[in-house]
């Protein structure tokens, strides 16, 4: 086996190798985790896992919130609905319960977030949360195809 | 009590309560078809009050309105008793499906016993 002269190395001051891996042509820093030290204090693991749980957290405080005020409104409209008998109210409380079931979709959206994924509205980054379709080809189908 | 105005208007009758110990009590003295529980009533022992009806009436469904995901009631209630979950928001036609579902998962209940 052959032995080499390490001794210009310094073993204390860490790793001072170049960063690219000229045997593999690759950067040796690829699998390294790269967050910076205050990141680092959150604990180890991918930037893209801590993103996911904070994005858990906080669809989960959503729905926590606001599904409760959602079915007292609900609840009453769907009341008065069934006990009103003037056709104008009734026009605009079908008009409320349709706005109400979109509300309750999004919420439902929002509990079924597994993925942090973001779409871009006019230049901010939102959560995606649209939820994909039955009939709509997923990842796993199109590899099949 | 808005639960209990829906369920008025569907033709059910109700009996509305506020604590777990009157919940019991109610319960003891009569059989009922369904009971719906808030899974946010402060410093209730869920798995604890389950079981607790499933021992009055182990042929009784019992019904949770929830909020969170439900893969968080999976985990922690899958094996507690509880028969249904009812994502809030819900209106009048979500508590109509619940309580004709609980009526036929009753009386097959209660029919194999």
């Amino acid at each position: 086996m052959e032995t080499r002269n390490n001794s210009a190395k310094q073993p204390d001051k860490g790793d001072r190798r170049k960063a690219l891996n000229r045997r593999r042509d690759e950067d040796r820093r690829k699998s390294a985790d790269r967050r910076g030290s205050q990141d680092r204090r959150l604990g180890w693991g991918k930037v893209e896992n801590h993103l996911l749980r904070g994005a858990l957290a906080a669809t989960a405080s959503i729905v926590f919130q606001f599904s409760r005020p959602f079915t007292i409104i609900f609840g009453y409209v769907d009341l008065l609905l069934a006990s009103s008998k003037e056709e104008h109210t009734k026009e605009k409380l079908i008009i409320i319960k349709e706005q109400l079931n979109i509300i309750s979709e999004i919420l439902d959206n929002f509990r079924e977030v597994d993925n942090f994924k973001t779409i871009d509205f006019d230049g901010v980054d939102i959560l995606d949360t649209k939820k994909m379709l039955d009939g709509e080809p997923n990842e796993f189908d199109r590899k099949i195809l | 009590m808005l639960l209990e105005k829906i369920l008025t208007r569907i033709g059910c009758k109700v009996s509305a309560v506020m604590r777990e110990s009157e919940c019991l009590a109610k319960l003891m003295s009569g059989p009922y078809d369904l009971v719906i529980f808030d899974h946010a009533i402060p410093g209730l022992d869920v798995t604890a009050f389950v079981t607790q009806v499933e021992a009055i009436d182990c042929c009784m469904p019992v019904a949770m309105m929830v909020t969170l995901p439900s893969k968080f009631y999976e985990d922690k209630y899958g094996c507690s008793g509880i028969d249904f979950l009812i994502f809030k928001p819900f209106g009048y036609k979500e508590v109509l499906w619940l309580v004709s579902e609980a009526f036929q998962y009753s009386l097959k209940l209660r029919k194999a016993s």
